[in-house]
């Protein structure tokens, strides 16, 4: 029987779109059962994949070289390290996970290892830690608030990097002061500031690098003992007065003693420390290397105490090696993970950030490797005053969101109780849409 | 009246191994476009209609993102932003770059090298041209307010500013109006030169001769650029996502940031599927509207003008 074209093709085409939807209903990401700490299938030398993003040449090398031993150590391994470009790193893992694709090992920035964990990227190191019993005392730096989730740990110690405090010295002899004391307050910081801020020649006391919390911005939120979340990591805080007291004190930097630009005047710029004419900047450890190349005398300062709680605080937040748990070898690809993470791995890197091992950063060799500066600052403050970054499983969400509302404050748009409020609502939105399973 | 016999029942075989043939040649491009444009379009149809945090399989969830959607604040200001950003930078764009072509068009002085220098911003690629953007912006060091402090005026924070970054990406759009401008040019340099001297003989001074001749001539041009510039601008996503990452307070959200930003940072790729789905209906929407609207406006010279 006759039957018109167009009904004919609509049929042709319903039947082709069941088909590739039935099609894709049955392609499955592949993926493990988080924290399953399967045992290496593969008999004899095996390659492991190690994944990180490039961060530049002598970088790169220093990952190799420091593999090196390893391998020699272990002929039945063989580390393949894929160096990939920092920008969509993060996207591109997603999509070779869910293809089944994603290498053995990946490095991850602090915001990726509990929302990667609560979703089975990873797999749980502790069975591993707990079998080898792979001392955790011997590290200065607390990996659990960064990469635990449920009692299990993601992530393996990179460096031990977040938050520094940087003064240009040159600038300092200029204006005629002395270093800061180890004990110097907030106070001081605005003093020193001042004298250091000359608008005639766009000189500035105090520059951050990044500002909104969780980043720099924080640890004077901490430092007048407020909080950014609560401790259960459900409920935004931010409007409690004591988070709002440390925002005001940065605002009013900028805005009522004009010692500090807004973050806008970033704009194009990468470091502006670099310039010579910031005398104290709020940067990362991972800024410590372009800092060096600068061609002016600096060093490393304790962060300021607020006198009033009497609290100093730093925000951390570093880098670790996961394993993904789609990864078929998964006993040598923890040696591998253990290896970086151990005496070999953070002495291979200590050139190029904070080693967490106690016994590294306390040794002559790397105090030597960051003379003039004294490195034992950056150290002693992340042990004594270190604050994580509030991982969850959402935390980029919550974060633009924070980071959106504060943002406001600092261009002068909007006092720290209307954006604090604004950035409260927001999150706790957020939070509110988390399913039942993300309790920690 | 004589009809060949049914062509279908008698194909020479030379015939039938022309089209195997042609077949064969065509193939790579149908298997690309099957493989790489077709089945993603169909699959994330599928997603949309699923929660899919990509590291995770889907799951069906039916029209749930979709109800969503009406109820998600952050998806009425990205298309709040976007559809501002359609509206000012497209027109803009457009009368911007048929002025220049108009000026491209005039005998002057070393018209090549000044069609080469309005064309240039458009071969820079979009990351250098932001990264030089975010200079320009920048509101301590960069050109704009060193400018207008010349004149005494203290810029704002352009995009530190949550009322002037959006007006600030606008003004940046107009950066590549030399691509648009090199369409005109053609389009210009095609009228023919005898309805100018009608014109002229009927007594037609210059705004007349424009208004009458050019300005009716260049419609189909103008169509076009204006369906290309529409499209572009409501799939920007480059400058937002390097400049200021959709922000100060969702100022610069545009539709496409935040659909990248419900895949691949906040693990929604099902709702994701869904917002591209509603963006492809808006364009298509729009595309038609404006197809539409070209029966009014549009002249083609090959055609009798309906009324």
């Amino acid at each position: 029987m006759f039957q018109p074209i167009a009904k004919r093709s609509t049929g042709r085409v319903l039947c082709l779109l069941l088909f590739v939807m039935v099609l894709f209903s049955s392609c499955a990401p592949v993926t493990a059962p988080a924290g399953q700490a399967t045992t290496g299938a593969a008999a004899g030398p095996v390659e492991i994949r190690l994944a990180s993003y490039g961060l530049g040449d002598a970088w790169n090398k220093a990952l190799e070289d420091t593999l090196k031993p390893f391998e020699a150590a272990n002929p039945n391994i063989k580390v393949k390290v894929e160096f990939r470009p920092i920008d969509g790193y993060w996207d591109k893992l997603q999509t070779e996970y869910a293809g089944g694709q994603a290498p053995d090992i990946t490095i991850n920035q602090m915001n990726w290892v509990v929302p990667g964990a609560a979703r089975g990227m990873f797999v749980d190191l502790k069975p591993f830690i707990d079998r080898d019993k792979l001392d955790m005392s011997a590290y200065f730096y607390p990996m659990e608030p960064e990469w635990g989730w449920q009692g299990g740990m993601y992530g393996g110690l990179l460096y031990a990097g977040g938050q520094a405090l940087y003064i240009n010295k040159d600038l300092l002899k200029a204006t005629g002061l002395d270093f800061p004391k180890d004990d110097w307050t907030w106070d001081d910081l605005l003093a020193y500031a001042q004298k250091m801020t000359d608008p005639a020649t766009n000189q500035w006391g105090i520059h951050m690098g990044i500002i909104n919390p969780p980043y720099w911005s924080t640890s004077f939120i901490h430092g007048t003992g407020g909080t950014v979340l609560n401790a259960a990591g459900d409920k935004c805080t931010l409007t409690d007065p004591k988070a709002q007291a440390g925002l005001q004190f940065v605002a009013d930097l900028i805005q009522k003693y004009k010692v500090m630009p807004p973050p806008s005047s970033l704009e194009g710029q990468t470091n502006p420390f670099l310039s010579g004419k910031v005398g104290i900047y709020f940067g990362g450890t991972w800024e410590e290397s372009a800092i060096r190349e600068a061609g002016f005398d600096w060093d490393f300062a304790h962060m300021p105490i607020n006198k009033d709680t009497g609290t100093r605080s730093v925000q951390m937040g570093s880098n670790a090696w996961s394993l993904l748990s789609t990864s078929k070898n998964q006993e040598q690809a923890w040696k591998v993970i253990e290896f970086l993470m151990g005496e070999g791995g953070q002495r291979g890197m200590m050139k190029n950030g904070v080693p967490g091992l106690k016994s590294v950063v306390d040794s002559q060799e790397y105090r030597d490797l960051h003379k003039p500066q004294n490195v034992d600052v950056l150290w002693n403050d992340f042990a004594q005053y270190g604050h994580d970054y509030y991982p969850t499983p959402d935390t980029d969400e919550w974060w633009a969101a924070v980071s959106q509302e504060t943002s406001a404050i600092w261009s002068g748009e909007a006092t720290v109780a209307e954006a604090t409020e604004r950035a409260c609502k927001a999150v706790d939105e957020i939070f509110a849409r988390r399913p039942a399973e993300w309790k920690r | 009246m004589a009809t060949f016999p049914s062509a279908r029942k008698s194909k020479s075989p030379v015939a039938q191994r022309e089209a195997l043939e042609g077949y064969l040649f065509i193939l790579p491009w149908l298997l690309g476009l099957l493989i790489f444009i077709l089945v993603p379009i169909i699959a994330s149809f599928y997603f949309s209609l699923t929660s899919f945090e990509v590291v995770k399989p889907p799951i069906f969830v039916g029209l749930e993102n979709y109800v969503r959607l009406i109820h998600d604040q952050l998806f009425w200001q990205a298309l709040k932003v976007t559809c501002i950003y359609v509206v000012t930078s497209t027109p803009l764009g457009l009368i911007l770059s048929f002025a220049i072509a108009l000026l491209m068009n005039q005998k002057v002085r070393f018209v090549s090298l000044w069609r080469t220098i309005f064309y240039m911003p458009t071969l820079v690629p979009v990351i250098a041209s932001t990264m030089l953007w975010l200079w320009i912006f920048n509101p301590q060091f960069g050109l704009l307010n060193t400018l207008l402090r010349y004149v005494g005026i203290e810029g704002p924070l352009w995009l530190g500013h949550s009322q002037w970054a959006l007006p600030s990406l606008i003004i940046m759009s107009l950066w590549t109006v030399g691509g648009p401008m090199l369409i005109y040019l053609a389009g210009l340099q095609g009228i023919p030169t005898d309805l100018y001297e009608a014109a002229e003989v009927d007594g037609a001074g210059a705004w007349a001769k424009f208004w009458a001749v050019t300005l009716p001539m260049m419609t189909p041009v103008i169509f076009f650029n204006l369906i290309m510039n529409m499209i572009f601008a409501f799939q920007v996503f480059t400058q937002a996502f390097i400049m200021t990452q959709g922000g100060p307070r969702y100022a610069t959200l545009f539709y496409v940031l935040y659909l990248y930003q419900n895949a691949f940072k906040f693990f929604r790729m099902g709702y994701a599927a869904a917002l591209a789905w509603v963006l492809f209906l808006a364009i298509l929407l729009m595309t038609a509207l404006v197809f539409r609207s070209s029966a009014i406006w549009v002249f083609y010279e090959g055609e009798v003008r309906k009324r």
